[in-house]
């Protein structure tokens, strides 16, 4: 017998040895815990969708990443933005006049493509993957191709991208998200450490990651997972054998574990001002694991004044995206629920110091995950429209979606998911 | 598995979980105990990997898949175990794996205590590779699969984890390496 099989013989024999029926107080605690404990309907984030039937999922797989995973579309700002100023295109200057998406055929654009496991455990929801291109569909490569699981990308002017990924096959990971950066090369991503108030990191989650103008600070959201802690944070570069600098507003901090009526509050898609003093989030109250209403919050980055924008209650909010002048702050709205078989989506803008809420576009001919294009003169938005979920722009003052079309509507329809798309001026 | 009991179980019935529960336990604790090497410690991460199971069973895309799914959720039950616990150790006390081909080629199985003194200086997720391709008896692929890892990965810690045990097998001198951490 050779030495390789021997060897697997005695391992064998050995790892047979030891206990093979599980203790009954084991079982029977498992069992009583669950008599008082509901199923997880809807993943821990913002935006989830209910379980899909094998019948709906083709019908739905346009929608599920235009309502993506929590993540909204980012134009990342030059840096040579200034407060109030619009920033021009390095490439050509959008005008009404132009063809749709013709300033956009040399931008990189960063999106999340959603692919649902045709094998393996098969593990609900989809998995998604990074992957940049050109605004004319050349040079398409995927970034971050060693991490399992990549979402809710935001893009600094240099290309860099900061981005969650979840499930990766480290022993102390956890199942948590955590931030990670790739430059749009494509070349290994690097580990973003957050430090965590337990002495295990692995019991804190990060996620939404969003940079600010100038691209020196970069947002998220923490999760403690023991406590059920939500609190927006961000970390700043600076000088010294310390590079970074963490700071967590205390002031948003909201609990995850559930009140008495099962209800409890997530928090998620932090966006900076243009300014970098003020931070825009979205706060989601969940019944029984099910989002009922999502509000945006506005906290200043010295944690002080936390307010709630005015809009309507009841109604979800989200997906905020700052305006590059400062004035407005770009919204979705799930305003009729979400139904499987129609994208039915609002967008808005809000005045964050009058409130005014202004609609810019409804139903199944608007779009979802809208954000702003450097120079704020258009959005940019997924929307429906047709059989394949696609590109579009509306010029900022709302009306009608002009979607962009490229070679990569073939590749944006071989998925079973939709994307989220980050653009790089 | 009857997957009719399953979809039931993740459509929120609990008597079908039970059943589930009922089916798939024994596997669990033994998988378990033999990634851990402690009984408690074992227990402690069945009770939790079944509690998630329940939570976390309405997000299962395919009940032919549940026993897969279900050992992935064990797993990474017994690595929050694991880390709970605080036996992880990054410097690791091993069997000099370069000098095993100068034995005088007569393999002597080492003593039980020894075995398991030295699986336990394995890395978990090396552990858990082991043990579901020697004990529950996958191939590294579906081992792969179910813990959601490359095949690669799989591969390269079976082999870190097999090295160190053979050493022990063959009665090697002991000395402390660093732990390199695998892909």
């Amino acid at each position: 017998m050779s030495d390789d099989r021997k060897f697997e013989r005695d391992a064998r024999a050995w790892l047979e040895l030891g206990p093979t029926r599980a203790p009954k107080r084991a079982v029977e605690a498992a069992l009583l815990t669950i008599e008082t404990m509901s199923q997880q309907r809807y993943l821990p984030a913002p935006w989830r969708f209910p379980r899909l039937t094998m019948q709906t999922r083709f019908a739905v797989a346009a929608a599920v990443g235009l309502l993506a995973v929590g993540a909204g579309l980012l134009i990342l700002r030059s840096p040579q933005s200034q407060v109030g100023q619009p920033s021009p295109s390095p490439t050509t200057a959008p005008s009404p006049s132009a063809a749709p998406g013709s300033d956009l055929d040399r931008r990189w654009l960063v999106f999340e493509r959603q692919v649902t496991p045709t094998d393996g455990p098969g593990v609900f929801p989809p998995t998604s993957r990074l992957w940049a291109v050109r605004g004319d569909g050349s040079e398409l490569h995927e970034l971050a191709s060693t991490l399992p699981n990549s979402q809710s990308p935001d893009i600094r002017f240099d290309g860099m991208s900061a981005f969650e990924s979840s499930g990766f096959p480290f022993v102390d990971s956890g199942d948590g998200s955590r931030l990670w950066m790739a430059s749009i090369d494509g070349d290994d991503p690097t580990f973003v450490e957050v430090p965590c108030d337990s002495d295990n990191p692995a019991d804190c989650e990060e996620f939404n990651p969003a940079f600010s103008a100038d691209g020196m600070r970069l947002a998220f959201i923490q999760h403690n997972l023991v406590t059920g802690d939500y609190v927006v944070g961000f970390r700043d570069r600076v000088q010294g054998a310390e590079p970074f600098a963490f700071t967590f507003l205390d002031s948003t901090r909201d609990r995850q574990r559930p009140s008495e009526n099962g209800s409890r509050v997530q928090l998620g898609r932090p966006t900076l001002s243009p300014d970098g003093e003020q931070i825009a989030y979205q706060r989601t109250v969940l019944q029984d694991d099910v989002p009922v209403t999502s509000e945006i919050w506005v906290v200043d980055t010295n944690d002080t004044n936390n307010h709630l924008l005015p809009t309507p209650s009841a109604s979800m909010y989200a997906d905020p995206d700052w305006s590059p002048d400062g004035s407005l702050i770009l919204l979705s709205n799930d305003s009729e629920r979400f139904d499987p078989f129609y994208l039915s989506m609002s967008i808005y803008t809000i005045d964050p110091i009058t409130g005014t809420l202004t609609e810019l576009c409804s139903g199944r001919n608007c779009g979802a995950n809208p954000s702003w294009t450097p120079d704020g003169s258009q959005i940019l938005a997924w929307t429906a429209i047709g059989a394949t979920p696609t590109w579009a722009l509306m010029d900022a003052g709302g009306g009608e979606m002009r979607p962009i079309n490229h070679d990569l509507d073939t590749f944006a329809a071989e998925g079973e998911g939709g994307f989220v798309i980050r653009l790089v001026p | 598995m009857d997957p009719a009991v399953v979809e039931r179980a993740r459509g929120g019935d609990r008597e079908a979980f039970a059943s589930l529960v009922g089916q798939v336990s024994d596997s669990l604790y033994a998988v378990a105990f033999r990634i851990l090497r402690e009984t408690g410690s074992a227990e402690d991460a069945l009770q939790n990997a079944l509690v998630k199971t329940w939570q976390q069973l309405p997000h299962l895309r395919d009940v032919d898949r549940f026993e897969a799914w279900v050992h992935r959720i064990l797993v990474h039950a017994c690595y929050a175990e694991f880390r709970r616990r605080r036996q992880f150790a990054a410097n690791v006390r091993v069997i000099d794996v370069h000098r095993s081909g100068e034995s005088d080629g007569s393999r002597v199985l080492a003593d039980r205590d020894e075995l398991d003194r030295a699986f336990r200086q394995i890395p978990l997720d090396q552990r858990a590779v082991f043990v579901l391709h020697h004990y529950v008896g996958l191939p590294l692929v579906e081992v792969a699969e179910t813990l959601g890892i490359p095949a690669g990965t799989a591969r390269s810690r079976l082999h870190y984890a097999t090295q160190l045990l053979r050493a022990v097998m063959t009665a090697d001198a002991v000395r402390t390496l660093e732990e390199g951490r695998l892909a």
